[in-house]
């Protein structure tokens, strides 16, 4: 599994201004590594209203739990990645998120 | 504890009813029986509409439907209808106790012992009375062995829990002189269930021989006192061979387990003797020590899986059933809802054949389409195109957990989890049961899809798939004026080749993955006629799949050693049950779909699509007609899914595994992302560059051949192909080259073989 380093907060900058056709290859790797983990209690988006509304969730312990709904709505889907992308930082490297980014 | 039906997450209208039609092919003249659900009590209406459309994601054309019968059900009262999950084998009753002394043995393999709920293995209980025994697995997994009478139960408990995935000969006697109960588990294999083996005893009350002797059997699951659910304590795992003896069983009795029925030795006959090798591909049970005594199974327990006794030397069942003479149980499995009837339509004779629903609208702008195909009716004219709906392959991906259960699938997205309502919704709501791309509960992976419950893959406006997708070949096919009628895997694997003939040209739709035998057959025999081809999707033609025998609501997957696949198969278990056949894919049964439409399934990826670019061969005088007022030499680089005409599961030739000789490869695709990955049978070992950007056979292959008796074939090798079609206005060279395509594959001119290359 991949270790993160204290220079891949560098790249968190390009995850918006780039998809996965032209992404660096060492941002993949952080992705890649961002979205590792066991499911239960894991972040995620949720779409509330079809392609319209979103809102991050945490799956429950089991099959078939209610997925908890933060309060907070996201009109774009790009706002929401960039809300879990913070939040997956932040629970998976041991570095703190850029306070230059928000 | 479960969520409610209709928890009104997404607005109030999403998933409030929910139903599922008797058949989802039918004919004029013929009637079907529509089965609703409502979260809350409320008042419905129906309406008969065509569907022309029903991808709504951006960038698609909308739903698009007609009423062509309104009201064709009014002011129906809608209410909640359970569903019940989970697997059992039922029994009717049998007289033991004038044996006051008496064994039940057998062998279990739990696949869950340490679940969330106690499980029951084998019981005779009455939940009215409390009354009756019952032999399971606690929470912590340890055998027990609970009887008694009017609540006043005992309850023995073995201390060491069983190994999951292990196999045990268990043994319990009683005896109803003194209530003196004895409970055993030996492992089968004592290495790999070390220090597991345990006895006990107990003096427990002794239940009321009278009444034991009036209940049934049950394997797999207690009764409950209720309606709803009727049953409860799932078991998750194997049973093999449970037999009662009229007298207390010694451990050479126990050893009679690990010898083929057949040949089994007691000290005196078996009151019951359960020989589940018998009649494999069946939902009967056989008891072998009472002439003419069965029983039945419910909601799908798997057979044709290895027993106590298989030992590696046999891979097929019907060569050996004794060694299959295992049922696998599960908590999560479904054969039917059992919903009741709310409503009945009889299709009117001349209703064309195509894609409807039941649109259900409640007072409040609740809504559910329960979609299904008026199919031509037999002996009627036929239309010079059939579309073939992939109804195979809509119930394979029936209602799909995997993004929710299975947590490599956001590396395999390439993107973060976003989960759109109908996941959540499923998610939440086990009892619609899983596909055939999920696990159990206990890991194991899903062999059997059933239509009789909602599924979600015939659902419109959800994620580009299945149905959904499919109807943006018919928004297509209505824009530009083609006549077609709508034909189904369902109809092509009972007719066999009748089902085709009569059409000129058959084109398929986005993703037409399964086939069984028969369907495969009877496209073959299709092409040799010089019926015409067009496979308008990617991932086609790939896995097996086979229909039960006698309840065509059913479909069996065995997936095997190969292939993209969300499960392994266990050794031993890649036959199927239905029908006995080989499983896997059809390049792995010898019959790779290059020899069938020129290409076969190279990668996969879901994050973005990507576009074609001609080559040489476009330019071959036997491709003029597909390129006919296409000037371009970039195809299909726009589309509502992924942005490319080129994506999500795709295709190429290869001549080594029978793409015909003198195929023509007019267009190839190009620049797929890190996150489209080569398919495991194309890279015998794996390496850091089965990726797109890296592979060099990730791509998807248009390719037009002609075949023998003025037939052809046209094959597009990609699923959003279909996504593409209505960009600008339906004015875009996808589309014109689907439509130069289907017009002269409908015309009567027979295509002349080439003589040479």
């Amino acid at each position: 599994m991949y270790e993160i380093q204290p220079e891949d907060a560098e790249l968190l900058k390009y995850f918006r201004t780039t998809t996965t056709k032209n992404r660096p290859l060492k941002l993949n790797r952080l992705l890649n590594r961002l979205r590792m983990g066991p499911l239960p209690g894991k972040k995620v988006i949720v779409c509330t209203k079809p392609y319209s509304e979103y809102a991050i969730g945490t799956l429950g312990q089991y099959r078939g739990d209610p997925i908890k709904l933060d309060e907070k709505r996201y009109t774009s889907l790009a706002d929401a990645q960039w809300a879990l992308l913070k939040l997956r930082w932040e629970s998976i490297s041991p570095y703190p998120w850029p306070a230059d980014l928000d | 504890m479960p969520v409610p039906p209709g928890v009104g997450r997404f607005g109030a209208s999403m998933y409030e009813i929910l139903g599922y039609p008797s058949t989802w092919t039918v004919a004029p003249g013929e009637t079907i029986e529509f089965k609703v659900s409502c979260a809350q009590p409320l008042r419905y209406y129906a309406d008969l509409v065509r569907i022309r459309c029903g991808d709504s994601s951006p960038g698609a054309p909308g739903l698009k439907e007609t009423v062509v019968l309104p009201g064709i059900a009014r002011n129906i009262q809608g209410r909640h209808q359970p569903t019940e999950i989970g697997s059992r084998a039922i029994a009717p009753a049998l007289a033991e106790t004038a044996h006051r002394v008496r064994s039940w043995i057998l062998a279990i393999m739990p696949t869950l012992p340490s679940s969330r709920h106690e499980q029951v293995i084998l019981s005779r209980w009455d939940a009215t009375s409390a009354t009756g025994y019952a032999l399971g697995l606690d929470l912590q997994g340890c055998l027990f062995w609970e009887q008694g009478e009017g609540g006043q139960l005992g309850r023995i408990t073995l201390t060491r829990p069983v190994v999951a995935r292990q196999w045990y000969l268990v043994a319990v006697t009683v005896d109803d002189r003194n209530g003196e109960v004895a409970l055993s588990q030996i492992p089968a294999n004592p290495l790999l269930a070390s220090c597991s083996d345990d006895t006990a005893q107990a003096t427990l009350p002794v239940p009321p021989g009278p009444l034991v002797d009036t209940l049934p059997l049950s394997m797999g699951a207690a009764a409950t006192a209720h309606e709803s659910p009727r049953w409860e304590r799932h078991y998750n795992g194997r049973i093999d061979s449970p037999t009662l003896l009229p007298y207390a069983a010694e451990n050479k009795d126990l050893g009679q387990l690990r010898v083929a029925a057949c040949e089994r030795r007691y000290a005196q006959p078996p009151l019951s003797a359960w020989d589940f090798s018998q009649h494999i591909d069946s939902d009967i049970i056989v008891d072998t020590a009472v002439a003419w005594r069965t029983g039945k199974l419910e909601n799908l327990p798997v057979r044709a899986v290895p027993g106590v006794r298989w030992n590696a030397s046999q891979m097929n069942w019907r060569h050996c059933p004794d060694h299959y003479a295992a049922i696998h149980f599960h908590d999560d499995s479904l054969e039917d809802a059992n919903w009741e009837t709310d409503f009945c339509l009889t299709i009117p004779t001349d209703l064309a054949s195509g894609l409807y629903a039941a649109r259900l609208t409640g007072p409040n702008g609740e809504q559910e389409r329960i979609t299904f195909i008026v199919r031509p009716a037999p002996g009627a004219a036929r239309k010079p195109i059939a579309f073939l709906a992939s109804t195979a392959t809509y119930l394979a991906y029936s209602n799909s957990h995997y993004r929710l259960d299975d947590e490599g699938m956001e590396m395999k997205a390439g993107n973060f989890m976003v989960l759109y309502p109908w996941e959540v919704y499923l998610g939440e709501h086990r009892e619609l049961g899983l596909s055939l791309y999920d696990t159990h509960s206990d890991g194991y992976g899903v062999y059997y899809s059933s239509r009789r419950r909602p599924v979600f893959s015939m659902h419109l406006q959800c994620r580009t798939w299945s149905l959904n997708a499919d109807t943006l070949y018919l928004d297509w096919l209505d824009e530009k004026g083609f006549d077609y009628d709508v034909i189904t895997d369902d109809m092509l694997h009972e007719e066999g080749l009748q089902a085709l003939e009569g059409y000129r040209v058959v084109m398929t739709g986005a993703h037409p993955e399964y086939w069984s035998t028969r369907m495969w057959q009877a496209m073959v025999a299709f092409q040799q006629q010089g019926g015409r081809l067009m496979y308008m999707g990617g991932n086609g033609f790939y896995w097996r799949c086979a229909y039960h025998p006698e309840k065509p609501w059913l479909m069996e997957v065995r997936r095997t050693e190969t292939g993209a696949r969300y499960s392994e198969t266990p050794p031993g278990e890649s036959y199927h049950s239905y029908t006995g056949e080989y499983g896997g894919t059809w390049r792995r049964i010898g019959t790779p779909p290059q020899t069938l439409v020129g290409v076969g399934t190279t990668a996969t990826g879901f994050d973005a699509s990507s576009y074609y670019r001609r080559l040489p061969d476009s330019n071959d005088p036997r491709a003029a007609f597909i390129f006919e007022g296409v000037n371009e030499e970039i195809i299909g680089n726009f589309g509502n899914a992924g942005g490319g005409a080129a994506g999500d599961e795709i295709d190429r030739a290869d001549f080594r595994l029978g793409t015909p000789a003198h195929a023509l490869i007019v267009a190839r695709s190009e620049k797929h992302t890190r996150y489209y990955n080569v398919v495991p049978e194309e890279t015998t070992y794996h390496h850091p560059t089965i990726n797109g950007e890296e592979a060099r056979n990730c791509y998807a292959d248009m390719v037009f051949y002609e075949c023998l008796n003025g037939g052809a074939v046209f094959s597009t090798g990609s699923i959003t192909w279909g996504a593409s079609l209505a960009w600008n206005g339906y004015d875009n060279n996808v589309s014109r080259i689907t439509e130069n395509v289907l017009r002269r594959f409908a015309n009567p001119t027979p295509f002349p073989f080439p003589s040479k290359n």
